[in-house]
């Protein structure tokens, strides 16, 4: 079992990062942050590409291993530092339920919530151009995905597995803080809104995610000055 | 190591669906293969949104287990049927990378070569349009992806060291479907001599060997009568 503390590459804006850094506070992982922030270009600077070529964060650093995408970095944890079982369970169907969550994120919601955030908020910043029919595209598929989350996946449990978390309510959960830059509420969607409030309240998980909250505070109010 | 007989619902034309099932031939994991045709809409049924609600192939039901998402069955029967250690190593670092393989999938290469496939050529088929805008973003995301699959992943034989693993089933058959658009490329020498590798194997030749022939068939029509 792994004892020797963990280097994570993470930009506080980032869902991933923040998933990973919340599974190191919640299982008594001790870590060092890295901060590598995106809207700086720090993910695109050779010293970074020399650890993750395709310059992007999370990156997980143990001893002198590397390892990118949050998914595979939280079962990396999870297996090698001794983490209850409820995260990512042994037993292969309940592994296989937590395994769809995750592909699912991946496919869909990432494709909607990430890209739609990203691209009509803060590529432009960094001087990228989208097309309206591009982003419309994500706007499709993230309805689709919170209806699909709302109405298939959540309202069973607690969670969305069970009464215990996994990896996957972590993933997901992140994801949906980001909409906070759309000032997206949930009201609409009841299951979503228990679930999203029962994590949020997590001390581990609200200390992760003070600093991206007091950006999109910050972020909010200045759009709201501009109107 | 389990006895309950496997069941796939699986269309050939899904890239997914391809590699689990040849995943269950190479490891000898005997299944029943349920032909569920997307262009019948066979996944809107009743029966199979019991199977998987979501309405996607495929989708795996072993005993009363049902599951669904290509890498969570392949990395299910890993477990359930006690298949060689190359395809998910046991090794936490070894399966780390192969996990960082079928994740960058989904996130990347998916997100480019099956939509430039479907939205060009299927799209049709289904009474669907989609914008120039939104197709170009999806031939700029599958043109990341082979660079990266070129440049930074095919570093030995195969993509997570000298043998196969479950990512390069599914990263293999999503290049394969590029064949629909007759997809150059030549400007990637090392993803082309792994493509070779992977149509050499009598396994993948067998489950392929139908979305060949469709491919052709596309291939050969007259355009007009698309």
């Amino acid at each position: 079992m792994e004892s020797t503390p963990v280097k994570l590459y993470v930009d506080d804006g980032s869902q991933p990062s923040r998933a990973c850094m919340i599974f190191c506070e919640m299982n008594n992982i001790p870590y060092e942050k890295v901060e590598t922030r995106i809207l700086k270009a720090q993910h695109k600077t050779e010293e970074f590409k020399k650890i993750n070529p395709l310059g992007q964060v999370p990156v997980l650093q143990d001893g002198e291993h590397y390892f990118r995408e949050s998914h595979a970095i939280l079962k990396y944890l999870h297996s090698t530092r001794n983490c209850p079982d409820h995260w990512y369970p042994s037993d292969a169907i309940k592994r296989a339920r937590v395994d769809e969550l995750l592909d699912w994120h991946h496919c869909f919601l990432r494709q909607g919530a990430g890209n739609t955030v990203f691209k009509t908020l803060f590529g432009p910043k960094i001087g990228m151009k989208f097309s309206e029919g591009e982003i419309e595209w994500h706007k499709t598929i993230l309805s689709y995905s919170l209806h699909m989350l709302d109405s298939k996946f959540l309202g069973n449990h607690k969670f969305l597995l069970s009464d215990e978390l996994t990896i996957a309510d972590l993933s997901i959960f992140c994801e949906l803080t980001s909409l906070g830059f759309l000032s997206m509420d949930f009201s609409e969607y009841p299951n979503i809104k228990t679930w999203y409030s029962a994590i949020d309240s997590i001390e581990e998980v609200s200390k992760v995610c003070k600093p991206v909250k007091k950006f999109i505070k910050m972020f909010n109010n200045q759009l709201k000055a501009k109107i | 190591m389990e006895s309950t007989p496997v069941k796939l619902y699986v269309d050939d034309g899904s890239q997914p669906s391809r590699a689990c099932m040849i995943f269950c031939e190479m490891n000898n994991i005997p299944y029943e293969k349920v032909e569920t045709r997307l262009v019948k809409g066979d996944n809107r049924k009743e029966e199979f949104l019991k199977i998987n609600p979501l309405g996607q192939v495929p989708a795996m039901k072993h005993g009363e287990f049902c599951l669904r998402e290509g890498h969570a069955i392949m990395k299910y029967l890993h477990a359930s049927f006690d298949c060689a250690d190359h395809w998910y190593p046991a090794c936490i670092k070894k399966r780390a990378k192969v996990d960082e393989l079928l994740d960058w999938y989904h996130s990347v290469l998916r997100q480019g070569a099956a939509p430039v496939v479907f939205k060009t050529v299927f799209s049709k088929f289904f009474g669907m349009k989609f914008p120039e805008d939104e197709i170009k973003m999806h031939h700029k995301i599958l043109k990341l992806s082979l660079k990266n699959i070129e440049n930074i992943f095919l570093t030995d034989d195969f993509l997570a060291g000298p043998e196969i693993c479950i990512a390069d089933l599914t990263f293999y058959n999503e290049i394969l479907q590029l064949k629909y658009v007759e997809y150059d490329l030549s400007k990637y020498p090392k993803l082309l001599a792994w493509c070779d590798r992977m149509a050499a194997i009598p396994e993948v030749q067998k489950i392929t060997k139908v979305i060949l022939s469709f491919i052709k068939a596309f291939l050969d029509k007259p355009k007009a009568k698309i």
